[in-house]
């Protein structure tokens, strides 16, 4: 968790970068760059290659073609050196069921060759960091999933790592215990580390991410800061109305940039939400009528036609 | 080399620190068994028995014990504790996000398991002694033979973990087709020399009977030349089986 003098390189770069599992291209032909101290986000459904872009970048997967860098190396080819540097929560919860707390972090820590008195030391900061201190030698499964996920980010972290990887940080927990992970999330960002997540919770992303890139299908369909995707395919405010099934949406106007329809709800995309209103007066029930801002799950909706949730 | 063999040490220490949860019940399991063999065949059934060479029956049977001990406490503990930690638990999937490769994963695991060899065959050991069955002093080369059973064993166990895929049932076929018959027909229990020819060919080829052949050699003070054929025999075995461990795991753990 220092500070590294900004590198030439930037800490990834992939180009081209493919991964084909049988007939189906899981990853295809994707290009992204990383900045150095930034948090990067990969967006998208179940199935749209997030989690096997992650594992290319630490050399469980092999891709297949494509130039891949990560900290100026090949993670195909230098797995051993890539891997030193590199932070990973994989999706799984891999904690180590036969350990307690501590011992997970420690023997953790020799696995990258870390040993003795300064590693328990850091055990303790990071159990600390993450409101785990009084856990040290509780069973890893009597932590709840948001301790245990917790944990996960703490082990990974014991090799103070140049880069951090994330791959699905806060899926399955309540929203509380989301929170908390963001928090933590959030202040190694401020101290420096670089760290690369996934997700589709699209407030994460637009909470955490100073950079996101828009998955589909194996492809990135967009890329750019949270809020200038928003503004660029959604505008500002969000007029939602309940509509009746069967019925065609109303046309367009000057008044609106778009208007979707999804099952039951009619999107109307509006800088003015009271024009946009206008529109469908009379028609709708105003007690069910919501006027919000727009989010990062409108844009994604937009550019793939379909709510993030339901995947594939 | 030093670095990734204090990578491959660092698999081992994972193993000592979960076993120093577990030991009560793992002692008692897997140090209870084998005297209980030792009570049951070498006094009970080794009464009824002559063998037509001198000594007695528990003299026989005892360091053919040892050497079936080496490869129980290896096999099972590797092969149920490999398959948990790929298939259930993910621990080898966290280990592949460190710079630990699969082949230390297999020599730190050949590590531990020489350890636990040691450990258990040591404490068998004891009760020979106390039961004035190491006789001859080349007894004290019986701890080296301890250890090699560490790797001889563990690398078809952790071969089979893997290529018996998810299904834990499927772990039972090599129990049950290799382990059982080498238990059984290594030469522990009778001594083979007496089997027909075509008997004695099929045992000459599991690495048990080489086993028991040197055990009992070290343990009685019979030592010639052939239990240098034995152990030759053993470490080829080892040295063929090794490789493909590691293959098996590299491919499981990068794809």
């Amino acid at each position: 968790m220092t500070d590294f003098p900004s590198r030439p390189s930037p800490p990834v770069a992939a180009e081209g970068l493919v991964k084909t599992y049988g007939d189906r291209r899981a990853v295809d032909r994707i290009d992204f760059e990383v900045r150095d101290g930034v948090c990067f986000g990969f967006l998208g459904p179940n199935g749209a290659g997030k989690t096997t872009t992650m594992r290319m970048l630490y050399g469980r997967l092999r891709r297949d073609s494509g130039r891949l860098d990560v900290l100026g190396l090949d993670p195909d080819r230098c797995r051993r050196q890539v891997r030193q540097r590199l932070g990973v929560v994989t999706q799984a919860n891999d904690l180590d069921q036969d350990l307690d707390v501590r011992e997970n972090l420690v023997v953790f820590a020799g696995h990258f060759g870390l040993h003795g008195r300064e590693v328990r030391e850091r055990a303790r900061e990071l159990l600390e960091f993450f409101d785990l201190g009084g856990r040290a030698t509780s069973h890893v499964r009597d932590l709840s999933g948001g301790l245990q996920r917790r944990l996960l980010i703490a082990r990974s972290l014991m090799h103070d790592p140049e880069l951090l990887v994330l791959d699905e940080p806060t899926a399955g927990l309540d929203p509380q215990a989301r929170i908390l992970v963001w928090q933590r999330i959030a202040e190694l960002r401020q101290r420096g580390v670089t760290v690369v997540l996934t997700t589709h919770y699209m407030e994460e992303a637009a909470r955490l991410c100073d950079e996101v890139v828009v998955m589909d299908q194996g492809r990135i369909v967009e890329r750019g800061a949270p809020r200038d995707l928003i503004l660029r395919h959604a505008g500002e405010q969000v007029v939602e109305v309940r509509w009746p099934l069967g019925t065609p949406a109303p046309p367009g106007g000057p008044e609106v940039r778009r208007v979707d329809l999804l099952g039951d709800r009619l999107l109307l995309f509006a800088d003015n939400p009271a024009a946009a209103l206008g529109l469908v007066r009379g028609r709708v029930d105003s007690e069910t009528t919501i006027v919000r801002p727009a989010t990062l799950e409108d844009v994604f909706i937009h550019l793939t036609g379909r709510l993030l949730e339901e995947g594939e | 080399m030093v670095a990734s063999l204090a990578r491959s040490a660092s698999i081992w220490r994972r193993e000592a620190l979960v076993w120093r949860h577990l030991w009560r019940t793992s002692v008692l399991l897997n140090f209870g068994q084998p005297v209980m063999w030792l009570v049951a065949f070498g006094f009970a059934l080794g009464s009824y028995i002559t063998l037509g060479r001198p000594g007695s029956y528990l003299a026989f049977v005892a360091p053919g014990l040892l050497a079936i001990t080496s490869m129980n406490i290896v096999t099972f503990d590797t092969m149920f504790g490999t398959w948990v930690k790929l298939h259930e638990w993910g621990v080898y999937e966290a280990v592949s996000t460190t710079p630990v490769s699969p082949r230390e994963i297999v020599f730190g695991t050949f590590l531990w398991e020489s350890t636990r060899a040691f450990m258990y065959g040591g404490v068998f050991m004891l009760v020979m002694l106390l039961l004035g069955l190491l006789r001859s002093p080349w007894a004290v080369l019986l701890p080296v033979l301890l250890a090699t059973a560490g790797p001889l064993f563990a690398a078809p166990a952790v071969a089979w973990a893997i290529v018996t895929g998810k299904s834990f049932n499927n772990l039972f076929y090599y129990t049950e087709l290799v382990i059982s018959p080498m238990f059984f027909f290594s030469g522990a229990f009778f001594p083979v020399d007496r089997l027909p020819q075509y008997l004695q060919a099929p045992i000459w080829i599991t690495p048990l009977y080489h086993m028991v052949q040197i055990a009992r050699g070290l343990t009685l003070g019979q030592v010639s030349g052939w239990l240098w054929v034995d152990a030759a025999y053993l470490l080829l075995v080892t040295a063929l089986l090794t490789p493909i461990a590691i293959r098996l795991l590299d491919r499981f753990l990068t794809t």
